[in-house]
């Protein structure tokens, strides 16, 4: 048999989509060809749902043992791999316990872990200081955009997503939290240098960034305030947020128009 | 591309680099020659994974060993794969790079797993085509390592050393011989490991592993979670008999104990190459 048959073969018998390759292989005078073979068969599964336990701590805890095997093993099947890396396994894991319509808290918890995750090992890049802004030309301001760190991860999960993870790493005790609640606070995750962080921040904040991340300006930026605080302080909020940003580590560089005539 | 591996690329006895021992690394100076990274783990844009390679790059010499090259898929060859695995080798320079004779998957998945090939002409072709396509990418000879193997094909007609020997010659790769995984397969294919070991191009051989494994009695499984069994290191006396100096690196990827104990058991490693380099087995 030419090899890419037999690959074809080979793979589906570790896939539970066929066993014709048992024909072409064989094992040991102790051992016969299926026991070899169940080998690779029983590996894949049970490496890919240790990866995936591993990527995704606090949802193993949370479904238990048997439960997130079964889960896992149900993930793997519907979207097995096609990344070089196993770290990228995961990546459609929220969305896959929302199409299975497992609980909320449980697809938001894995879109935590996952955005965590990614943030981790995301690109380096420089970050803008507090002291640039001085250099900041006034007319700048009129068309002031921004770039976002490549680490920056925006979330609406629920409040509770983020409590329940830290209490589960933290091995504090969770089972008491109310399951059925879903709160509605965004949540910012960057990396200033090496170590995540996430903060849970105010719906204004969460609209600013998602304005300025799709390429909006400053000034946009502040009429987008302007319904929460009034003409008044809608400067002064986007300018705290914008010192958030900056001093936080989210901001990898900006961007305005050098002719003071272009708005 | 020739092969030709002086005494002085003998990099002495390394480890493999893991996320456990980061800190224990940089923070103190344990006997360790070298380090082998996981190329894939590297394979990031940023954050703490890369930072710490860098720092322990500029203290240690670096190989690379991949896992997902794939070589002996009927896939076409992942060429995104190989820019990202030559873009770290441009910033890490390692020594050396290395991966695996097998395949990890056909139709666009991913297996993650070392899976056996058929040894025939074809497949032969087949593999030196492609070491040639990533010797070509990286500029340097591939080193290729045996995997352990749990079945064999029954169109074999080739022998895994007649084959791993055939591929050098025709490509000049470099060989990662994984003295583990030789004991594994010849327990599980009933042959003598020093048959393979002796019919090996000796001078084409870059590097040496060293693992642990389960034995199940009927067939042993490679699984790297364990310390190196008294056979192995048998193996591997005999091994340093008959190649002499020859880089060695020991493999943990589960169970990954304190530094301290594969320091100490490197250090056995070094003590049997001592004893019996050059001495006929």
């Amino acid at each position: 048999m030419k090899l890419a048959p037999l690959q074809g073969r080979f793979q589906d018998y570790i896939l539970d989509r066929g066993d014709t390759v048992l024909s072409q292989v064989r094992g040991n005078s102790r051992a016969d060809t299926s026991t070899m073979m169940g080998i690779y068969h029983y590996a894949y599964k049970a490496r890919l749902v240790e990866c995936l336990g591993n990527d995704f701590p606090a949802v193993a805890t949370y479904l238990g043992e048997d439960a997130f095997r079964a889960m896992a093993e149900e993930y793997i099947a519907t979207h097995p791999s096609t990344f070089r890396s196993v770290r990228q396994l995961g990546h459609r894991l929220g969305d896959f316990l929302r199409e299975r319509k497992a609980a909320p808290l449980v697809s938001d918890l894995a879109d935590l872990e996952w955005a965590l995750y990614e943030a981790f090992d995301a690109q380096d890049a420089p970050v803008l200081r507090l002291d640039h802004l001085a250099a900041l030309p006034a007319h700048g301001w009129a068309s002031l955009r921004l770039s976002f760190h490549p680490a920056v991860r925006f979330l609406a999960p629920s409040a509770l997503a983020v409590t329940l993870r830290a209490r589960i790493l933290a091995e504090e005790p969770w089972h008491d939290l109310p399951k059925g609640a879903v709160g509605a606070r965004p949540l910012l995750i960057w990396r200033p240098e090496l170590d995540v962080q996430y903060q849970e921040v105010d719906e204004d904040i969460a609209a600013a960034y998602l304005f300025m991340k799709d390429g909006g300006d400053f000034p946009g930026m502040c009429d987008l305030l302007l319904t929460a605080w009034g003409e008044d302080k809608a400067a002064i909020r986007a300018a705290e947020i914008l010192r958030f940003w900056i001093e936080g580590g989210l901001i990898e560089e900006w961007h305005y128009e050098t002719d003071s005539s272009a708005g | 591309m020739e092969s030709s591996i002086s005494m002085n690329d003998t990099l002495g006895f390394g480890l493999g680099l893991r996320p456990q021992h980061y800190q224990e690394i940089l923070a103190g100076s344990p006997r360790i020659d070298w380090f082998e990274i996981i190329s894939e783990n590297y394979m990031v844009g940023g954050g703490r994974p890369l930072h710490n390679l860098f720092a322990i790059r500029e203290r240690y010499p670096v190989v690379m060993h991949g896992v997902s090259l794939s070589l002996g898929s009927t896939d076409p060859l992942d060429t995104d794969y190989l820019d990202r695995l030559a873009a770290l080798a441009r910033t890490i320079e390692p020594r050396w790079i290395s991966d695996h004779l097998c395949w990890t998957g056909v139709a666009g998945t991913n297996i993650h797993d070392l899976l056996p090939l058929p040894y025939t002409e074809e497949t032969l072709t087949h593999v030196a085509a492609r070491i040639h396509q990533v010797q070509d990418r990286l500029g340097r000879p591939l080193v290729l390592e045996n995997v352990s193997s749990y079945v064999t094909f029954t169109n074999s007609h080739l022998s895994e050393w007649d084959f791993l020997g055939a591929l050098v010659a025709r490509t000049g790769c470099e060989l990662l011989l994984d003295v583990n995984n030789v004991y594994v397969s010849a327990f599980n294919h009933e042959f003598d490991p020093m048959t393979y070991i002796r019919a090996l191009p000796a001078t084409a051989i870059r590097q040496i592993h060293l693992a642990g494994h389960e034995n199940n009695g009927t067939h042993i499984i490679d699984t790297h979670d364990h310390p190196i069994i008294d056979d192995v290191w048998d193996l591997y006396a005999k091994t340093c008999a008959w190649l002499g100096p020859v880089a060695t690196m020991i493999e943990r990827d589960d169970h990954i104990p304190p530094l301290a104990e594969l320091v100490a058991e490197l250090d056995h490693a070094r003590d049997i190459a001592a004893r019996h380099l050059g001495v006929p087995a």
